[in-house]
């Protein structure tokens, strides 16, 4: 097959890409991953886990991913983006890793594929089949024969009805698209087929018909019969090669490696640093700033709730602080910020200097607080630590999982985003609650959990505290209970900045903390192939020339770690100020 | 086609010890080529080439397995001295022919990232799916690679466990086709147990997968522990036979690993450094 065909095929009856399930598809000799996301979004794969490349077929259809049944690898409906490794639960996955994804659309009760098509969504935009289906559906039929001989064969289709009169027949060809009529004593017959070319020799036969003068099942029975015949006739057509039964098939499925995207794509995903503009600030709550920030060029980030962002505040320093997005929204970040007066003033810079269009950099985010799936729970918020706790809880309602949100707060005045808790049916409001009658709401809400439900917990230390000694006490299961703690004196992050000089061209710049080297480079135009992102798959190696490598990978071994004269960009780092790099 | 010597001249089990009765002659294929063996009336056994030459190969019976080499192998087999201490069980768990290249069974055997999801309320479960972090060691001497200090939280470890505890793992390749799993015994802490996986590879995309286990258990049965590695194994087959290729790849950027394929990605490196070509995936 000609790669640069641009057309459009069948590849299954829409009604077979049933609800999360995922259907096994094949076109041109490459096998497809067929699914339907709960909001109808029709996807075609590769059907081949870029992990260690199982069939995604085995794998489940959540609604709005597919997981890969050997490791749960999660990748997302539309781009095929991996959002979510299990293994590394804590980790964004790197944006290389992504489904190979094929144009895909549903079109008149069909799903096409078109296996070329550059620009996906406006080919899926811009196809139209020629023909509209007849009222009665036939059944799809297996041809192995080629798609020019099974189109031929078709063509004489009304050969095999004894009511035809003859010299009547008309045929009409349009690519894949096949249409039949002609005339008999009661009335004009019409058939149309799509042709879905598995491979070279199989070429599986949709079609439909008009019913005239028959019953359903009867006309039915009437068209299969004849399209049996005329099936048998076809293959013995073939050529020798196709019906050979015990025969490796002419053509075995095609593999088409992952295609690495280098330096010059945009990857929101990942570590990277983002620059969001202010496009809200408002008081949602006594000394609790609300922000809404824009993400450049109408990107939107993929990320579940309970997860935070890094902020790069307008005094220099990083803090945390979570997201309070509800499912839906992902093209910008809602984010609540206390005001800390005991800080070293991270807080204080954001309340004060920042204002809506201003720009503020932050990580892309990252989840520690997770919630386990398909579960619901009992979630209890003190004060900012309402953040996670209400986009888990926004969550677990979108989803229809049973859940109760206490959240604790000094007074009315301090209860925020009141707007979104509106919404929120499992809400329970305990404002002004002194210590003991603190301790008794959450005996009262861990006694509503049910035996597989969870508990979240985020807030100030004491609260955080009681909650995990209360459910002990009740002889909960230490593992059901998961908590956030905010900690936001000091960053994680012991990165220091260092310099690089590229050897060949001389040019040196600066590799800040929180920023890896191989993003580094990127940024500076460096074309880095980079794979896992890791530190463990050897992709990025890189030679150094002077300096002092710090080493983070596991794929280098001791020889070559000591020699100093390589280093995997992704994750390692430099203990010297300067690092020169054979570049 | 020609064969490289790392492939060609290493030693590949046809039989575990117990499955063979004197006096019988069976056919099986290593490297493609059709051989057959078996043990004569004295309990000798016995290979050769089953291509009408008669030509023998090199023969031996070790660790309750017999192995052929096609080739001229060195002398050193790989050090198993848990065969020796007296107080242990040995026997065969299986010999289970999978379509898939035999390298990729071993990559299956030193993944724990898979076991909540194939092995889901036996060797894991949901949430505890992050892998700690473990230690990947090279002993050049004998070049074998190791993944030490290994944890994993599994609801039933063992054909024995009662409940789910934090099993400590020590993984160790030998060979390109051979691996052993080694674990803490229930019984007797200090010392532990070994699953040895001895795969033979009939083509390059077909291989069969020998299990020896060596323990220290005096009360579970044979047929048990028999069926436990089996129920496991049963539910590797239904991903070791979907990889597509069925070879292995050794490109990284084919397939993406992550900080937790860490032993995997020492494997195909291993593999990449020795030379090996035999199952592994060629982009034609």
């Amino acid at each position: 097959m000609n790669m640069l065909d641009q057309t459009w095929y069948p590849v299954a009856r829409a009604d077979e890409l049933t609800m999360r399930h995922v259907f096994q598809g094949q076109l041109h000799g490459v096998e497809l991953a067929l699914w339907r996301s709960d909001i109808g979004r029709v996807n075609a794969w590769e059907n081949r886990c870029p992990h260690r490349s199982v069939r995604f077929t085995l794998g489940v259809n959540t609604g709005e991913k597919l997981r890969c049944q050997y490791h749960g690898w999660q990748y997302r409906s539309g781009d095929g983006r991996c959002t979510l490794i299990p293994a590394m639960s804590e980790v964004a996955p790197p944006s290389s890793l992504c489904a190979r994804t094929f144009a895909a659309t549903q079109v008149n009760g069909f799903v096409w594929v078109n296996l070329a098509a550059e620009d996906k969504a406006s080919a899926e935009m811009t196809f139209l089949p020629s023909f509209e289906p007849l009222p009665l559906a036939l059944r799809s039929l297996t041809f192995n024969a080629s798609l020019d001989t099974v189109a031929a064969g078709l063509a004489r289709y009304a050969d095999g009805d004894r009511d035809a009169l003859s010299g009547t027949s008309q045929v009409q060809r349009n690519d894949v698209e096949i249409n039949l009529s002609w005339q008999t004593p009661s009335g004009e017959r019409q058939v149309r087929f799509w042709l879905q070319p598995a491979d070279e020799f199989k070429t599986i036969v949709h079609g439909s018909a008009n019913l005239l003068g028959m019953g359903e099942p009867e006309a039915l029975r009437w068209h299969n019969g004849l399209l049996t015949t005329l099936r048998r006739y076809v293959e013995s057509r073939e050529s020798p090669l196709a019906r050979l039964p015990s025969a490796k098939p002419a053509t075995s499925p095609r593999l088409i490696p992952i295609v690495q995207s280098t330096a010059q794509d945009s990857q929101l995903d990942g570590r990277t640093i983002i620059r969001t503009i202010v496009a809200e600030r408002w008081n949602t709550a006594e000394e609790i700033a609300g922000f809404k920030l824009a993400l450049p060029d109408g990107e939107h980030l993929d990320f579940e709730a309970g997860a935070h962002l890094d902020v790069h505040t307008p005094n220099g320093l990083v803090r945390q602080y979570s997201l309070v997005n509800a499912p839906d929204e992902r093209d910008h970040l809602v984010i609540g910020v206390k005001l800390e007066p005991a800080s070293r003033g991270g807080s204080r810079s954001l309340h004060e200097s920042l204002q809506v269009g201003d720009s503020l950099t932050v990580s892309a985010p990252k989840n520690h607080f997770r919630l386990v799936p398909d579960v619901g729970g009992v979630l209890i918020a003190g004060g900012i630590g309402i953040t996670p706790i209400l986009a888990m809880s926004t969550a677990l309602q979108h989803a229809g999982l049973p859940y109760a949100l206490h959240y604790f707060t000094r007074s009315k005045e301090h209860v925020a985003f009141t707007d979104r808790l509106a919404g929120l049916d499992g809400l329970k409001l305990h404002t002004g609650l002194a210590v003991d009658a603190t301790r008794d709401e959450v005996d009262r809400a861990l006694r509503e959990i049910g035996s597989d439900g969870h508990i979240y917990v985020c807030g100030p230390r004491p609260l955080i505290d009681l909650v995990c000694e209360r459910a002990s006490s009740i002889g909960i299961a230490s593992a059901h209970v998961h908590f956030e703690l905010f900690a936001n004196e000091v960053s994680h992050d012991t990165d220091q900045p260092f310099r690089v000089r590229l050897q060949a061209s001389g040019t040196e710049f600066v590799v800040p903390a929180g920023v890896s080297l191989a993003d580094a480079l990127k940024a500076h135009g460096i074309a880095v192939d980079t794979s896992c992102e890791q530190g463990v798959c050897g992709t990025c190696r890189i030679a150094v020339i002077d300096g002092d490598p710090e080493h983070r990978d596991v794929y280098l071994n001791e020889d070559e770690k000591q020699s100093r004269r390589c280093l995997m960009p992704c994750v390692s780092r430099s203990r010297s100020e300067l690092l020169v790099l054979d570049l | 086609m020609q064969i490289e010597a790392a492939v060609w001249n290493e030693w590949y089990p046809v039989a575990v010890v117990e499955d063979l009765k004197d006096g019988f002659q069976h056919r099986t294929s290593v490297l493609g080529y059709e051989i057959d063996y078996g043990r004569d009336a004295e309990g000798t056994f016995i290979a050769h080439l089953a291509d009408g030459s008669g030509k023998p190969c090199r023969t031996q019976t070790r660790y309750h397995t017999h192995w052929v080499s096609l080739g001229t192998p060195d002398d050193s087999f790989f050090e198993l001295p848990e065969f020796d201490e007296a107080d242990r069980r040995i026997l065969g768990s299986g010999s289970m022919k999978v379509h898939v290249s035999g390298l990729r069974v071993i990559e299956n055997f030193l993944d724990m990232a898979h076991f909540p999801y194939v092995h889901t309320g036996l060797l894991g479960e949901e949430p505890h799916t992050d892998v700690a972090p473990y230690r990947v060691e090279h002993d050049v001497k004998h070049d074998e690679i190791y993944a030490n200090g290994c944890k994993f939280y599994q609801p039933m470890a063992a054909a024995t466990a009662t409940n789910g505890i934090e099993a400590e793992y020590v993984y160790r390749v030998t060979r390109p086709f051979v691996s052993i799993l080694y674990k803490t015994s229930p019984p007797q802490p200090t010392r532990r147990d070994a699953i040895c996986l001895f795969v033979q590879p009939l083509d390059e995309e077909w291989c069969i997968a020998h299990v020896v286990l060596v323990y220290i258990d005096e009360t579970t049965s044979d047929r048990d522990l028999r069926l436990f590695q089996q129920n496991i194994f049963g539910q590797d087959l239904m991903i070791l036979t979907n990889h597509v290729p069925r070879t292995l790849p050794l490109d990284p950027k084919f397939e993406v690993p992550t900080r937790a394929d860490a032993m995997s990605a020492a494997y195909r490196r291993w593999l990449h450094d020795k030379g090996v070509v035999y199952g592994t995936y060629r982009a034609a």
